[in-house]
């Protein structure tokens, strides 16, 4: 498979009043062509940020970022902002946690979605626009999309949002869809209904998503590869079923160890300790103050362990104990 | 089962918007047993925030009655009434008044209600911060320096000022990350062994409710549609709303797989129509029939698990049932 | 003050903009000059009734840095004691506008219902009149004075404050806090003032800085109109409108009780800037 995104050692450190935080440190991804990737992390763990990189949507001041973002071709980080703004919302597209927010309430659904078109292409007519805004509200299972076009977005449902949101950003066709906590704050079974379409319409437009969340069981229905984040970097990053059935990183374990089960009454195992302060990193392990596998060797970096496509940030995959 | 601490007969709660009526809840009845922990799970709009709504006397009933050790509990709660009920909300950073320390927020209940002496009031204090695994220093701090955990567990010392027997916990853990979720779980039912609490816990996140509840309760519209012992209504929910809510889980394994009944996802789930008469479910459900329209199904079946529901799921073998329970 | 102690903090916030700086340094001299002005006054009895007809109407000077007025008294000395007049006069308005304007606020806000409705009507009604205007018909029911001044002003700017008020409470009058103290039983005194007025404090302190300047002004303007400090008592907007017959002649007179104006509003706003930088008010 071809690299649409590839990421190798990305850095990116926040400038603030009380010093220089570290919010990414040396991130290595690869997005395949029409391929899903899940990047998953708790809170802080830096992968929003990173969404927001790759999507050029940080502020260029009191920023600052090392490494090599490539997507399809180009390099992101030396590019002017211009050619990046050009790129957002053609060849790649976004989708937030809360569509609520993402949609303006002071215009129709119908107004806002010929608006993405004609910025897509200004020549479009409107009967042009009209019988591609159906077809793309269709293509989200919005049987009848007049009455959706005509409605402003607070008179339609969480869900019906989030479709119309989906249908937005697919109607360009991008290459990489980045979707941020999708349907994060819907209800469980409409969130289960709209990562059904948007995982659907991925395959059948061969658009690859990366999907960014917290929760490892939402990614594991949709994802093909899940990398796991922490504290900036990608603690583990292997095939969804391969990292569900084989975790390997300490914290993945942990992390999964954390979730209650549907099939056990059993109180999860919490993870003790708590998120390292990310202005006081070193170089070494970032979980290894939480780890119970910790050694003194874990103070050192910790190279990317790799093998048939599993990679694993920790020192006992290099050396076994 | 125990005594009864907390009852709610027929509750119902209507508002008024504009000209236009919104049934909130629909007659609902509810026990809660001393020391036990009852789940009440639905989505948006279920009315189960409604129903928590009433027990805290944020809102008054527009019928039925609420009844806690005994007591009917009037419009007008008396200051004992509200000693017995203490409420941990979601949302861990709105929980906190931003502007005041940790030892003004659960110094509130304790002035409010005369719990202590002023001059023990910052031991007190203290000792609730320890009981949640805090350091009792923290009183001086503001919220700001703290994290969403550390906050949920200064809203559940605060909730313990007063020793209430009820904790009414509203998605206590929705937000969150999964690994500090697990530390407030063991720390409720840690306190709950420790002090013989009874939970009512409101939640729309079924994983959770298998391993804090003993009993569960899901809401649909205003209604009670299932109601049963959490291993009988997982391993063999029969109202299809119920299956549907399982089956949209998000699971990290095999076993959790085999769980979760199958759900046809091509079936609009998401439909805003609105039944005015018959089951509420009926315009989502792929196993609607014509009966459905016909009347409100009623809660049916055998006392610990009840549902209603005219075309329900299989019911389980006790087999098949002990079987998944088994295998963990 | 250590570096990790969130006042060493706050100020840092405060001084990232220079200009606030210079603001709170002019605030602080116009306050010391106003304590202290029976000693900072070149000639303090000056600022009574004194006539020295020998030295009317001098230009500036060495002996009178700012000039003599047409009775030949010290215009130095009369604008630091303005502004004393100046300050206590903004500081009570603003005091009385902030505890009405925040008391009908927050109980419209928290109360909601027909009081909601009654109470921000009556504060519409008075939005509605400027504030000029409002203050002035209130001058002309009786004898101008000090004191009334300061309640005309007061009574035609406590709507703002109760504006303000009422649109942070009403965002947060369902804050889970708020809810939290409720359940347990606090009465509406005690989350009104102890729950959600704390979380109005940082709007109202940079409103308040920005207030007093504008009083100050309103409070000239109504001087300036005859309706404010009744003479000999020097006020800055008196000396404003007194000086002006005599322009372009004896120009000092309006001048510089102008600037003295002036640097105090300047100040207050620059204040009020840095004081939005330090709360991170948005807006």
């Amino acid at each position: 498979m071809e690299d649409l995104l590839r990421i190798d050692d990305l850095r990116l450190t926040f400038e603030t009043h009380d010093g220089p935080v570290s919010v990414l440190r040396g991130v290595d991804l690869t997005v395949g062509t029409g391929e899903r990737v899940a990047l998953v992390g708790e809170s802080g763990s830096g992968k929003s940020v990173t969404a927001r990189v790759i999507m050029g949507l940080l502020p260029q001041r009191r920023i600052r970022t090392s490494g090599n973002l490539q997507l399809d071709g180009s390099d992101v980080l030396k590019e002017s902002p211009a050619r990046a703004k050009g790129r957002r919302g053609r060849d790649i597209t976004m989708i937030f946690q809360d569509p609520m927010a993402a949609l303006n309430p002071v215009f129709t659904i119908r107004q806002q979605f010929a608006a993405v078109l004609t910025r897509l292409d200004r020549r479009l007519s409107t009967a042009e626009a009209e019988s591609c805004m159906r077809t793309a509200l269709r293509d989200v299972s919005i049987a009848d999309p007049e009455r959706v076009l005509d409605s402003y977005s607070f008179q339609l449902s969480g869900g019906l949002n989030q479709r119309v949101m989906i249908a937005m950003a697919l109607a360009s066709r991008p290459k990489l869809l980045i979707a941020d906590e999708p349907g994060t704050a819907l209800d469980v079974t409409v969130q289960q209904q709209t990562l059904n379409i948007m995982a659907n319409l991925s395959q059948a437009y061969g658009t690859a998503i990366l999907f960014i969340s917290h929760n490892l069981g939402v990614v594991r229905k949709f994802a093909d590869r899940v990398c796991v984040m922490y504290a900036g970097r990608i603690v583990e990053s292997a095939p969804t079923d391969a990292l569900f059935a084989n975790p390997r990183h300490p914290y993945t374990r942990a992390l999964l160890a954390s979730v209650p089960r549907l099939s056990s009454d059993r109180l999860p195992e919490a993870i003790e300790g708590s998120v390292p302060d990310l202005t006081a990193l070193t170089e070494g392990c970032a979980f290894r103050p939480r780890c119970q596998f910790s050694r003194p060797e874990c103070e050192a970096p910790v190279p990317m362990w790799r093998h048939a496509g599993h990679g694993v940030a920790c020192i006992h995959e290099v050396n076994p104990a | 089962m125990s005594e009864p601490l907390l009852q709610i007969r027929e509750a119902a709660k209507t508002f008024h918007v504009g000209s236009s009526e919104v049934k909130a809840l629909k007659g609902v009845n509810l026990s809660v047993g001393k020391g036990e922990t009852v789940a009440i799970v639905g989505e948006s709009g279920s009315g189960k925030t409604t129903l928590a709504n009433l027990i805290l006397g944020i809102e008054k009933p527009s019928a039925g009655e609420i009844v806690l050790a005994g007591r009917p509990l009037s419009g007008r709660r008396s200051k004992a009434d509200r000693r017995q009920i203490g409420l941990v909300q979601q949302n861990p950073y709105s929980t906190l008044n931003p502007r005041k320390s940790i030892g003004q927020a659960i110094g509130l209940p304790l002035s409010v209600h005369n719990v202590c002496r002023r001059s023990e009031r910052r031991r007190r204090i203290g000792e609730l911060l320890e009981k949640v695994g805090l350091h009792p220093e923290l009183q001086d701090r503001r919220p700001l320096a703290l994290s969403g955990g550390q906050r949920q567990r200064v809203a559940i010392a605060r909730a313990l000022a007063t020793d209430p027997e009820l904790l009414v916990l509203d998605e206590p853990t929705s937000s969150l990350d999964v690994s500090v979720q697990a530390h407030i779980l063991r720390l409720l039912k840690d306190l709950q062994e420790e002090l013989g609490l009874t939970y009512l816990f409101i939640t729309h996140d079924l994983s959770v409710v298998r391993v804090l509840a003993s009993r569960v309760i899901v809401m649909y519209r205003g209604l009670v549609v299932e109601e049963g012992a959490v291993a009988d209504v997982f391993s063999g929910p029969r109202h299809r709303y119920t299956q549907q809510l399982l089956a949209s889980i998000p699971t990290v394994s095999a076993e959790d797989d085999r769980l979760k009944p199958d759900w046809s996802w091509e079936a609009d789930v998401d439909s805003t129509e609105v039944a005015e008469e018959g089951c509420p479910f009926r315009p989502r459900c792929p196993f609607a029939l014509p009966a459905c329209a016909a009347g409100t199904p009623v809660l049916a079946g055998p006392k610990h698990h009840l549902h209603a529901c005219l075309n329900p799921g299989g019911a389980p073998t006790r087999k098949s049932s002990l079987e998944l329970l088994a295998g963990q | 003050m250590s570096k990790a102690d969130p006042r060493w903090r706050g100020w840092r916030r405060f001084a990232r903009n220079r200009l606030s700086v210079f603001g709170a340094a002019l605030i602080a001299l116009v306050l010391f000059c106003a304590l202290f002005a029976p000693y900072v006054a070149p000639y303090p009895e000056h600022a009574g009734v004194v006539v020295n007809f020998a030295d009317a109407n001098k230009p500036p000077s060495a002996k009178y840095w700012l000039g003599t007025d047409s009775v030949g008294r010290d215009v130095l000395s009369r604008i630091i004691f303005g502004f004393r007049n100046s300050l206590m006069l903004g500081a009570v308005v603003v005091s009385l506008a902030i505890s009405l304007g925040t008391i009908v606020g927050l109980v419209a806000a928290y109360l909601g219902g027909k009081v909601e409705s009654v109470l921000m009507r009556v504060t519409d009604i008075f939005l509605a009149i400027p504030s000029l205007v409002l203050a002035m018909a209130i001058l002309g029911i009786s004898q101008p004075s000090q004191m009334l001044a300061m309640i005309a002003m007061a009574v035609a700017w406590w709507p703002w404050h109760a504006r303000l008020v009422y649109g942070i409470v009403r965002s947060l009058r369902h804050e889970g806090f708020v809810t939290a103290a409720e359940v347990v039983g606090a009465s509406p005194l005690k989350v009104m003032f102890g729950e959600l007025l704390p979380n109005c404090a940082p709007n109202l302190l940079t409103k308040a800085s920005l207030d007093m300047g504008f009083v100050i002004l309103l409070g000239a303007s109504l001087s300036f109109l005859g309706m404010g400090a009744p003479p000999p008592t020097p006020d800055l907007g008196t000396m404003v409108s007194e000086g002006s017959q005599y322009l372009p002649d004896l120009w000092w007179l309006s001048i510089t009780a102008g600037l003295a104006i002036f640097v105090i509003v300047l100040g207050f706003n620059l204040v009020a800037d840095g004081l939005r930088d330090l709360f991170d008010i948005v807006g």
